[in-house]
């Protein structure tokens, strides 16, 4: 016993030279980024962290003043392991340092740190669905960075205009917050638009078969499939099964990773999927230069979440060059005023009239089809009115 | 419906016996050195990615390509065992933690070497077959006809050859083995090598079957783990029996009822058969596990 | 000075435990602690059940439970905290008792399939209805404990205290078992269950008992753990978690009551270390597990019995025999 107590001290000792460590921040903005670094959804936050890094990279060749200070903009990367403990270390940890911004990755860890974000009134900034857990009037300093489910209310009201053959969807979702929040939204949306949703299949994330979900779907001959959140991989696997077991119709894509579908699924399997909000071929100079950017990086494809977080840095600090101030409640406020041109068109902040406060980055969606294996681009939806979305969203 | 039920059993005895070829390299390993060895799944999951390149970007040719990447994994799992496990004779909790901190530390690398794009490696056989209304690929087939294969060899090897009877001899009774003049390291090394090239196979399979990314590798480990213990630890009938009864409760939970009953009905009766049976199907009574573990 | 420790160390080091907020004012630190207090009394509790040769891996099933009774009593029904933290241990025990029931009879490698099994069940039962177990959704904004004023987000002391409690008490209550009768008991049972059991032993009844008292400290962990972070979910208590207790356990040495504290304080701390590196956090965890095993095979506490203490006891020795010579 006396050798453990021993042993204690020593620990106790561990402890002072933790709590010793000192961490100077020179002349820096710090963003803490709590992304899944690791585990099954490191996919996400690997491509997520390079959009990031490059936007920072773009923005400190010239960097930003903010009273009549020189600022560069640092992210602080933190790994979240798609634990929402770990979620809450990393929020710790950032509160320890000083950081006052915080952009994370996912509902499923976002959601439980929205209570703790307002009342140390830091700015949360997330990349993650969760609805009005995440968005509402309760948490003016949270924002949701690009629509999760809110891109049903663009794509559906595309599609019956432009498919109108398309009466009976199928819905696939992974068992998750985020599934089961796209399911809901999808399935509202095709009944108020006079489709029927005729499978609502929820499916273990991280299953590998797809055989038994396509089984079930498939007998039940929908005109078209749509994936809701199931992301990169599973999409792939999904779509091979469902062509194998002799499923004929349209595929919907969302949250799409083009290239690996085309790759995963087979040609065969992925002609004429519809790639909601992808950007498949660089339509303006902007994209083609992020596009080029990304291939002489990493190599091709891209993923597309890299776009998806690129856009929200820059809206981040020019909503604090519009405040002129480092206060977070300041820069929420411009935060809702800004536009910004970004790679998908404008951008601004809206959704108050589903959320009850602007919360939600707003943005034209690029559609895309598969044609002979490539991803080629289809249209562009623009944001719908708040009078749309209101006739989406009645019961 | 019954080209639905048909398809079901297909969709079940494919998944089982996919999980059979990972669960081989597994049960021999845990049956001979009785350690769990949580880092064969990441030996599938390089040998896919060793495949994935090999064949898929170099355009080596398939067969060849498999040797190289067996015998990769293979040198791995013999660094493992020597390095490794050896030095910690094999004590059951030990090793399992040394494995499992193997295993987040080869995945994390994976993950920054890799990066993120999931990979596929290209179909051998592409097509599909038709059975009485039901579909199958014919590369799940090719699978299925494989991992048969790989058992009865693996069964043809244990008990008809000179090296199979030493395993076999070291599985049963390690120092009256040693007595008999075998050598423990000797078969230990034999074993893992057998193990790991059977995860290469496994892992080409799997990374045509399905995908190549740095997580293949834990997702079937489970439930190889729990194929081993009902089939009985060591037993390679039981394994292939626990296979395919998993594969077809999971194919018919998942069609019937949906993806989450099918994951409470499988552990639910995990737990049953483990009480009513603890030896599992075939296993031998194991309380000698127990009693191993010295100070 | 070795005597000096064994005597007063418990208190000083429980009296620097609740000072220590006076010195430390960080409320990242005070978290860490905390999240160390939960680590320790799942080590401990788990540590319990090992000393009778059970290696149980559905420990994360047995906090979610606790974590589920009191967050659905305090949540939905307004119960008072401190009528449910109880409540919170008691639940999972029974629950443990109609398992231990008819798993306890199985060993080894098999008991602990089982016990994951029932982890990884638990889990699904409560994704699986949404109504009133929260689903995958998860159960948000459980209340904090009553008074509110002293246990909010931002102001953790109260938490702290309360933590520190619960683990002070726990690891006084599994001191106590195994140095008493019934720890001998469980001590037998691991090294050779037919001789115990042909001395007269009950074997399965002591192993039960071992498995509930393990099962109502998870439950405790569970419930502070629920009201802390005032979320959980499935993707909370899975496997994973049950395995970090064994590692706590394992690394820092099974063989003594101070190993499984000491292994949960060192690898609460240590990956803290590395929080900020992001992407390598996971790779650096790995590979620290294992060296730690290769070169700690008995753990911290075998490394500090064998290597540690006799290089004092050396230093001690000769310091008396400088002052004896002339």
């Amino acid at each position: 016993m006396q050798r453990v107590l021993i042993g204690l001290a020593s620990l106790l000792l561990l402890f002072s030279a933790v709590t010793g460590a000192s961490w100077a921040a020179p002349k820096e903005l710090v963003l803490g980024c709590n992304f899944i670094l690791s585990g099954p959804a490191a996919t996400l936050g690997i491509a997520t962290q390079r959009g990031a890094e490059h936007a920072a990279e773009v923005i400190n060749s010239t960097g930003f003043k903010v009273q009549g200070e020189q600022y560069v903009l640092k992210l602080e990367y933190f790994d979240s392991k798609y634990l929402p403990a770990e979620g809450m270390s990393n929020l710790e940890k950032m509160l320890n340092h000083g950081i006052r911004y915080i952009f994370t990755l996912s509902s499923g860890v976002s959601v439980p740190l929205v209570e703790r974000t307002n009342m140390a009134k830091m700015l949360q900034l997330t990349d993650g669905s969760g609805a009005d857990h995440l968005t509402s009037p309760k948490y003016p300093l949270s924002f949701r960075v690009t629509p999760n489910n809110e891109t049903a209310y663009a794509v559906y009201p595309w599609l019956a205009k432009k498919y109108p053959q398309i009466k009976t969807i199928a819905n696939i979702n992974p068992t998750d917050e985020a599934g089961f929040t796209e399911s809901e939204t999808r399935v509202r949306c095709a009944k108020n638009l006079g489709m029927k949703s005729i499978a609502n299949e929820m499916y273990k994330r991280g299953a590998t078969d797809f055989y038994p979900v396509a089984t079930k779907i498939t007998a039940l001959k929908p005109d078209m499939v749509d994936f809701g959140c199931t992301l990169g991989r599973d999409q792939a696997l999904c779509g091979k099964a469902l062509r194998e077991v002799g499923y004929k119709g349209m595929f919907l894509v969302n949250y799409p990773d083009p290239g690996a579908f085309v790759e995963m699924a087979g040609r065969d399997a992925a002609e004429g999927a519809i790639l909601s909000s992808a950007i498949t071929e660089p339509q303006t100079p902007k994209q083609k230069e992020l596009y080029e950017f990304y291939v002489k990086k990493f190599g091709s494809p891209v993923i597309n979440k890299f776009y998806d977080s690129y856009d929200p840095i820059f809206m981040f600090v020019e909503a604090v060059k519009k405040a002129n101030s480092l206060d977070p409640a300041q820069i929420a406020e411009a935060l809702r005023t800004v536009r910004w041109d970004s790679v998908y068109g404008e951008m601004y902040v809206g959704m108050e009239s589903l959320y009850g406060i602007k919360s939600c980055f707003c943005r034209p969606l690029p559609m895309g089809i598969i044609k002979n294996g490539k991803p080629m681009y289809l249209d562009t939806v623009a944001w719908p009115s708040s009078e749309v979305i209101a006739k989406l969203v009645r019961d | 419906m019954s080209a639905a039920f048909g398809q079901i059993i297909l969709t079940g005895v494919t998944m089982g016996l996919i999980y059979i070829m990972v669960a081989l390299g597994l049960t021999l390993v845990f049956g001979v050195m009785r350690v769990v060895n949580f880092v064969h799944g990441e030996m599938v999951m390089l040998a896919a990615f060793s495949m994935y390149y090999i064949y898929g970007v170099w355009h080596v040719n398939f067969v060849l390509a498999l040797v190289v990447s067996a015998a990769l994994v293979s040198a791995v799992g013999v660094f493992f065992q020597r390095y490794l496990y050896k030095p910690l004779k094999y004590d059951m909790d030990s090793v399992m933690i040394c494995a499992l901190g193997a295993s987040y530390a080869i995945k994390s690398a994976s993950w920054l070497a890799f990066g993120p794009v999931p990979r596929h490696i290209p179909t051998v056989f592409p097509g599909m077959l038709h059975f009485f209304g039901a579909f199958l690929s014919k590369e799940r087939a090719a699978a299925c006809v494989i991992c048969i294969a790989l058992t009865a060899g693996l069964y043809l090897v244990l008990h008809k050859t000179k090296m199979g009877k030493a395993i076999r001899a070291v599985e049963q009774d390690s120092e009256a083995a040693q007595v008999l003049g075998i050598s423990i390291d000797g078969v230990n090394a034999m074993v893992f090598v057998i193990g790991c090239s059977l995860a290469a196979v496994a892992g080409t399979f799997s990374g045509i079957l399905f995908a190549v990314e740095p997580e293949m590798g834990s997702d079937p480990l489970m439930k190889c783990f729990m194929i081993i213990l009902i089939g009985g630890i060591g037993s390679i009938p039981g394994a292939i029996v626990a296979g395919l009864m998993l594969g077809l409760i999971d194919s018919f939970s998942e069609t019937l009822f949906s993806g989450e009953m099918a994951f409470i009905i499988g552990f639910a009766l995990l737990m049953f058969i483990l009480i009513v049976r603890p030896k599992g199907f075939f296993g031998y009574d194991i309380s000698e596990l127990t009693t191993r573990r010295k100070e | 000075m070795l005597k000096l420790i064994q005597k007063f160390g418990a208190p000083a080091i429980v009296c620097f435990l609740f000072l220590a907020p006076i010195l430390v004012t960080s409320n990242f630190y005070l978290h860490v602690m905390i999240m160390m207090c939960i680590n320790v009394i799942m080590a401990t509790s788990m540590w319990l059940l090992a000393t009778t040769g059970l290696l149980s891996f559905g420990q994360a099933g047995f906090m979610f439970i606790g974590a589920m009774t009191s967050a659905l009593l305090v949540k939905n029904l307004g119960w008072p905290f401190w009528v449910c933290i109880p409540l919170a241990g008691i639940i999972p025990a029974l629950v443990a008792l109609a398992v231990g029931r008819v798993c306890i009879h199985i060993k080894g490698a098999q008991f602990f399939m089982v016990t994951m099994a029932f982890g990884e069940l638990v889990r699904g039962i409560f994704a699986y209805f949404r109504n009133p177990f929260g689903g995958w959704y998860g159960i948000i904004n459980i209340p904090p404990p009553e008074p509110h004023r002293y246990f909010t987000p931002l102001n953790k002391i109260g938490f702290y205290y309360l933590g520190v409690t619960l683990m002070v008490l726990t690891c006084w209550a599994v001191y106590r078992v195994s140095r008493s009768r019934i720890g001998m008991i469980f001590w037998s049972l691991r090294e050779s269950e037919t001789l115990a059991d042909s001395i007269g032993v009950n074997v399965r009844k002591h192993k039960l008992h071992a498995f509930l008292f393990a099962a109502f400290f998870a439950g405790i962990a569970g419930t502070y753990y629920a009201h802390y972070q005032s979320y959980i979910s499935p993707l909370v208590f899975t496997v994973q978690m049950s395995l970090s207790a064994l590692i706590f356990v394992v690394v820092g040495g099974m063989w003594s009551f101070g190993g499984p504290i000491l292994g949960a304080a060192t690898l609460t701390l240590v990956p803290e270390f590395f929080r900020a590196t992001g992407v390598y956090q996971m790779l650096i965890y790995g590979v620290i597990l294992v060296f730690a095993v290769l070169f700690m095979p008995r753990g911290i506490v075998g490394v500090l019995e064998e290597k540690v203490f006799p290089l004092l006891l050396r230093t001690r020795r000769a310091a008396i025999n400088a002052h004896d010579q002339p």
